[in-house]
């Protein structure tokens, strides 16, 4: 096979390749940087303490006196529900899989309650099965949806509303904040969507030790 | 329905409905489109002899070209740029180690060959790009570089973003291979023993991020850790797989090629011989 000796000089044609391509890559650079996670803030506390005084049943049927069973103990409460695609698993496994690393010392002083925002398909069983899922110990809440909603004003989270899908279906929109109590009972912080296992396994600690220096 | 542009983190739930992406698709032609027309217009200069590709070559080009298409499109892209972190190692497989040497292996000799004579800058590019220290270095950078936090959770969540690390996969896998399967010598002048050394070694650095991703306490990506779970998957449980993965997956295909090149050493060697048997003789 003969190969032609002719050279095409491409100096200039090149030149403005590369250049194109130069700025292609910084302009596809510079687009991409501006959809990123933002980062959330963490643990904002509450300038008036929450005491909530409320009453809901236990995955067990028994009454729970939240005033009562927090004391003694950090809790960490979250209204949610079992179907909820995205917020309320990612919470409840960041928060087991911080729990699961932290040392027994701390872990045992921590509650998690988890109060369902969707009482019509949150049967006691299928709480009870979602949440073991996560940790055994996790607490699960139910009640009537008069009950939920008030227990929700006291803790001022707004009452979770029904978002119906095309299938028939549908979503519970609501607050994906958990909300901290020290162990005097009083609600003192937030935690949003985006609270990640290392925030929990970095905050978990100072909770516990609220109060103590 | 929406028709995106690329694989990118949505906060959508999963779902095993199939979602359009129009730029994977583009991609995916220009590629078979660019190849053939490469083939067209290079090949009455350089190879006047039909066919300009062999039945293998095209196989394997198009083979490359399928598997990049399968890395980016749905439920792989999907998945792999939003929701599990093993499924974007398995992309990250896909598009360096899986996709490069297919289409390396699609291209004729004569196309490099014409490449001296019609772009002599870019002949001098892919020369340099084939010798391995500048290759390990590009491989390196890029798999390291893509793996950081910045950039899975700063860039790739955007659709930009999410096309660029994967153009980026895609370069750093073909400069990984190139000094292996340059179809020309005066490209690439390793020899077997080197192609072989050169495969072991590009196998080291991979372990660092791998084992990041084992050993670490907690989920170290937030676009993976915070995405809607799929089929109940922990972040843990998904970070653990991936990094097992990266590793292992790795490993199977580059000791594959290991052991084709092994085999191709081992028979030179026996075709040597017996051409000094047939002299001497």
């Amino acid at each position: 096979m003969s190969i032609p000796i002719t050279q095409v000089s491409g100096t200039p044609r090149s030149l403005r390749l590369w250049s194109f391509l130069t700025a292609a890559a910084v302009a596809v650079g510079a687009a991409a940087c501006q959809d990123r996670v933002q980062p959330v803030e963490l643990g904002a506390k509450l300038h008036n303490p929450l005491y909530p005084q409320f009453q809901l049943t236990d995955t067990e049927g028994r009454t729970f006196d939240f005033a009562a069973e927090s004391k003694g103990s950090v809790t960490l409460l979250f209204f949610g529900y079992t179907r909820c695609p995205d917020a309320c698993p990612v919470h409840m496994a960041n928060i087991a899989g911080a729990l699961k690393k932290l040392p027994h010392r701390i872990a045992s002083q921590v509650q998690v309650v988890f109060v369902t925002t969707d009482p019509d398909r949150d049967t006691p069983e299928r709480i009870r099965e979602w949440l073991d899922h996560f940790d055994t110990k996790f607490i699960g809440l139910t009640g009537t949806e008069e009950e939920i909603a008030a227990a929700g004003r006291q803790v001022k989270i707004a009452p979770a509303v029904k978002e119906p899908l095309e299938n028939g279906d549908y979503l519970m929109g609501h607050s994906a904040r958990v909300i901290a109590f020290t162990a005097d009972g009083a609600g003192r912080y937030l935690y949003p969507f985006g609270t990640r296992q290392a925030d929990w396994a970095a905050e978990i600690p100072a909770l516990v030790s609220w109060g103590a220096e | 329905m929406v028709v995106s542009w690329w694989c990118s983190a949505s906060n959508l739930a999963w779902s095993w409905t199939w979602r359009p992406y129009l730029g994977v698709w583009l991609f995916v032609a220009a590629l078979v489109a660019g190849y053939l027309a490469v083939l067209a217009r290079m090949g009455p200069r350089f190879a006047p002899e039909k066919p300009r590709a062999t039945g293998l070559q095209l196989a394997s080009y198009l083979t490359g070209v399928a598997v990049l298409w399968i890395a980016s499109d749905w439920p792989i892209g999907t998945l792999g740029s939003g929701y599990l972190l093993s499924v974007h190692t398995l992309q990250y497989a896909l598009y360096c180690l899986v996709a490069p040497p297919l289409l390396l292996l699609g291209i004729p000799q004569w196309l490099i060959l014409g490449v001296e004579h019609a772009a002599p800058r870019l002949w001098r590019v892919l020369r340099f790009l084939a010798n391995p220290l500048v290759a390990l270095l590009i491989f390196n950078v890029v798999l390291l570089g893509s793996h950081t936090q910045q950039v899975i959770d700063g860039i790739r969540p955007s659709q930009l973003g999410s096309f660029a690390v994967d153009m980026a996969w895609l370069a750093g896998g073909l400069a990984l291979w190139w000094p292996v399967i340059a179809p020309v010598p005066a490209v690439s002048r390793l020899s077997y023993p080197w192609k072989f050394g050169y495969l072991f070694i590009s196998t080291i650095l991979p372990t660092v991020p791998s084992a990041f991703l084992v050993f670490a306490d907690h989920p170290l990506y937030a676009l993976y850790e915070l995405a809607p779970r799929v089929n109940g998957i922990s972040a843990v449980d998904d970070q653990l797989v991936a990094g097992i993965a990266m590793k292992v997956l790795g490993d199977v295909i580059v000791w594959t090629a290991m052991i084709v090149v092994a085999i191709r050493w081992v028979r030179s060697e026996a075709e040597e011989d017996r051409m000094e048997r047939g002299v001497s003789g």
